[in-house]
């Protein structure tokens, strides 16, 4: 009888003959890395061109993104890839989120804790006054992929952090029981993954999903209203099968398949127990859908992912796949509310006055330490200064006031900030106010809402003043959002942006109509690279080759409709349809929304 | 580090080059064997790799950049999240070209008795018994403890034992 070892060396040599390195394996590495940091530089050039852009006409003076010389900040720019939530950081992609709460019209950002820890907000307790999340420890020096999970519960204001596992392993997404008492959580402590609940101080923890000897893993559990069952998904992975949607008794008992769906992922049991909704599809085209428990019908809501229902049940909270959240009315579903476009939705506070959401992205990564942020001379007054944080994550603007004061913000609009590339504001010297060149968003000096559909005024960035004469100063941590209804004072000045929002493809359009990949190879190329994004609405082609993309179009009416350029198909008849169309920006005149109000 | 830096600086270093030369074969064949998947090998070395390139300037210079290398690969293969990701891509889509390891692994009971292994038992069996990991070095690639690595492998060899005796093959 060979020993291990003889049995392994042979498992080994089997393996390698049947998948055979590449011999040009260096080469393939060498194009692997060099496709990373071509996104880098995509990414970067964005940035640079987008802020370019921005401040024509204007007095903007960019600090340049060099290692030397220069009076002020910077660090490589924020590289973003595509990833799950495209919430992406420089040296992590995608997964190193803090966690943030929010009002559910898009006010009062507020971060829940800035350490260097990844932490993902899971669920919200049934009074309202902690939060559920898990924290990846990463090895030494960070990684994408974490080498530990362990599930935390925190305040609501970020304080009183409490770690309920210990040395798990991999221990996540913990959802707290209606009543409070217990959390439910995915735990591999047995080898593979289950789901396991504990109290919710992290006491008496058991294995519910230890029914048989498989080596499938059990994740993503959902509490029943009545806190009597557990949904959760049960997939082979790996090396891949079916994920199906199982049901548990909360003792434990009774387990059985609830969906035999290919794949299921992220249920969430509606609060008056009849549904659930869950994310299926295939990555990215994951669609978010509702099976009726008692029908056992399965209905289509939207292409999305992540559900979480409303404490009312008549909304659903649902992420989107290429970065941010919103809402989906039941009533009215196949569109959703946007309330971000970064990160990604974890829940509702009890009353539904609030979301708790993880994100990354150009938050990722902020640096706290004393004498972190190099110290970087004011510019005069009536002048602004813009550049990136030495982390190199955040893009800045600051402002000196005609009193002498400053005044710094993050440099990206509240509204619409894309996942792909952030869309960067720009001072605008004649108006004196903050531009967003792609939808018209202003905001005065201070910072504050002034126009346009951004759903909150700026973020500001604390100031620490260094020394008076000069003026420098060091930047500091990001503040809330300053909320809209702070509205600024009207400019008086020349307005200073010269684009517009134009053309649109989808992949949705039978003739003519572009893929989503050729979407993709073409916004970069546009001049306003990287301001693309998809969007909800419904598409009516007009045998007269009018074409219209409508948030709504009912008996003929298009509402808030826009026309679209770009290929036009031929239809004998009208055609309406409803989806998720993928929108370009290109060069063209954006009117002054204050002028144009 | 500025990536252009960082870039540059390692171009002209060969010692990066001979370290993914000399470890990338083991790793390939250990991760074939924990994942099951040649394709998810491919994946996971390549991002292994990645990561210790953007760090060579430190790994470089460790004891054990090896360990380091093989800790990194495993942390990308057991994010749980991502792996619920992938299972979904896999699960409706068919891979564009069947996995060659699949097909071997359903004639050859070695690997069949790995298969149905736990992934930390798989995980662990490959790291102690094919590697001579100690526990304790095992415990720490795996980010768990050494007690726990025991009873994987324990649990690892008897599952290979009893799916590779004569009488139940």
């Amino acid at each position: 009888m060979p020993d291990t070892r003889d049995l392994l060396e042979h498992a080994l040599r089997t393996a390698t003959a049947a998948s055979p390195l590449p011999p040009d394996d260096f080469d393939r590495f060498t194009s692997y890395r060099d496709r990373r940091h071509r996104n880098q530089r995509l990414a970067a050039g964005a940035f640079a061109l987008v802020l370019a852009v921005a401040v024509i006409g204007s007095a903007l003076m960019v600090l340049r993104t060099s290692d030397d010389g220069r009076p002020g900040s910077s660090g490589s720019v924020v590289p973003i890839e595509p990833g799950i939530n495209q919430a992406c950081g420089p040296a992590d992609a995608c997964w190193d989120a803090d966690m943030f709460t929010m009002r559910i019209d898009g006010s009062q950002v507020t971060r829940l804790g800035y350490d260097e820890q990844r932490d993902f907000a899971y669920s919200w307790s049934p009074d309202g006054q902690r939060i559920a999340f898990y924290r990846g420890v990463g090895v030494e020096g960070g990684g994408r992929f974490d080498a530990i999970w362990e599930v935390f519960t925190m305040a609501t204001d970020g304080s009183d952090v409490r770690q309920l596992t210990v040395a798990s392993g991999v221990a996540g997404l913990p959802v707290y029981s209606p009543d409070g008492s217990k959390i439910a959580f995915m735990s591999e402590d047995a080898g593979v993954a289950d789901v396991w609940v504990m109290n919710a101080d992290g006491s008496d923890p058991v294995n519910l999903t230890a029914f048989d000897d498989s080596t499938l893993d059990d994740y993503h559990p959902t509490w029943s209203p009545d806190g009597q069952r557990i949904a959760f998904v049960r997939g082979e992975v790996p090396p891949g099968g079916p994920g199906k949607l199982w049901v548990i008794d909360a003792d434990g008992s009774n387990p059985h398949v609830l969906l035999d769906t290919p794949l299921a992922m992220f249920p969430t049991w509606s609060p008056d127990g009849a549904r659930i909704a869950f994310g299926t599809g295939d990555w990215p085209d994951v669609r978010v859908q509702i099976l009726g428990l008692e029908s056992g019908e399965v209905t289509d809501v939207i292409a999305a992912h992540l559900p979480r229902w409303s404490p009312d049940g008549d909304r659903l909270l649902v992420s989107i796949v290429e970065g941010g959240f919103g809402i989906v009315d039941l009533d009215a579903p196949n569109r959703v509310e946007l309330l971000r476009q970064t990160g990604w939705a974890a829940g509702w506070s009890p009353d539904g006055g609030q979301v708790l959401f993880n994100d990354a992205g150009l938050t990722a990564g902020w640096q706290f330490e004393e004498g972190a942020e190099p110290v970087l001379t004011a510019p005069p007054p009536g002048e602004a200064i813009a550049g990136f944080t030495e982390g190199g994550n955040i893009p800045f603007l600051v402002v000196r006031h005609e009193d002498g004061s400053l005044s710094a913000f993050e440099a990206v609009s509240p509204h619409l900030a894309t996942g792909d590339v952030r869309k960067l504001l720009g001072w605008c010297a004649s108006s004196r106010t903050f531009d967003d060149p792609f939808h018209g968003s202003r905001f005065d000096e201070a910072g504050r809402y002034v126009s346009g559909p951004s759903p909150t005024g700026l973020v500001p960035l604390a100031v620490e003043i260094v020394s008076e004469d000069p003026l420098t100063f060091r930047l500091g941590a990001p503040q809330s959002a300053i909320p809209r209804e702070d509205v600024g004072e009207r400019p008086t000045g020349a307005f200073c942006m010269d684009t517009q929002v134009t053309p649109l493809v989808s992949p949705g359009i039978a003739a003519g109509g572009l893929t989503p990949e050729e979407v993709a190879s073409t916004a970069p190329s546009a001049p306003m690279v990287g301001a693309r994004w998809s969007v909800e609405g419904t598409l009516v082609v007009r045998p007269d080759g009018e074409v219209l993309l409508c948030a709504s179009y009912v008996g003929g009416v298009c509402e808030a409709g826009a026309p679209v350029s770009g290929p036009s198909p031929t239809t004998p008849d009208e055609l309406v349809i409803e989806g998720t169309w993928y929108v370009i920006v290109r060069p063209g005149t954006l009117e002054d929304p204050i002028r144009a109000a | 580090m500025r990536l252009e830096r960082r870039l540059g600086a390692l171009e002209a270093s060969p010692d990066f080059e001979s370290f993914f030369r000399a470890e990338r074969p083991r790793l390939y064949g250990s991760m074939l064997l924990i994942t099951g998947s040649t394709h998810e090998a491919d994946e996971v070395v390549q991002e292994a790799f990645f990561k210790v390139w953007e760090r060579w300037d430190r790994v470089g210079a460790m004891e054990d950049p090896t360990g380091y290398l093989f800790r990194t690969a495993l942390n990308a293969h057991r994010s749980a999240y991502r792996r619920a990701v992938r299972a979904a891509k896999r699960t409706l889509s068919p891979p564009a070209s069947p996995d060659p390891l699949a097909a071997v692994a359903v004639r050859d009971e070695v690997l069949r008795a790995l298969a149905a292994m736990t992934p930390r038992q798989r995980t662990a069996v490959v790291l102690t018994e094919l590697h001579g990991y100690d526990t304790d070095e095992a415990a720490r690639a795996m980010g768990i403890r050494p007690g726990t690595v025991r009873v994987l492998v324990s649990k690892g060899r008897a599952t290979l034992r009893a799916r590779t005796e004569p009488n139940d093959a």
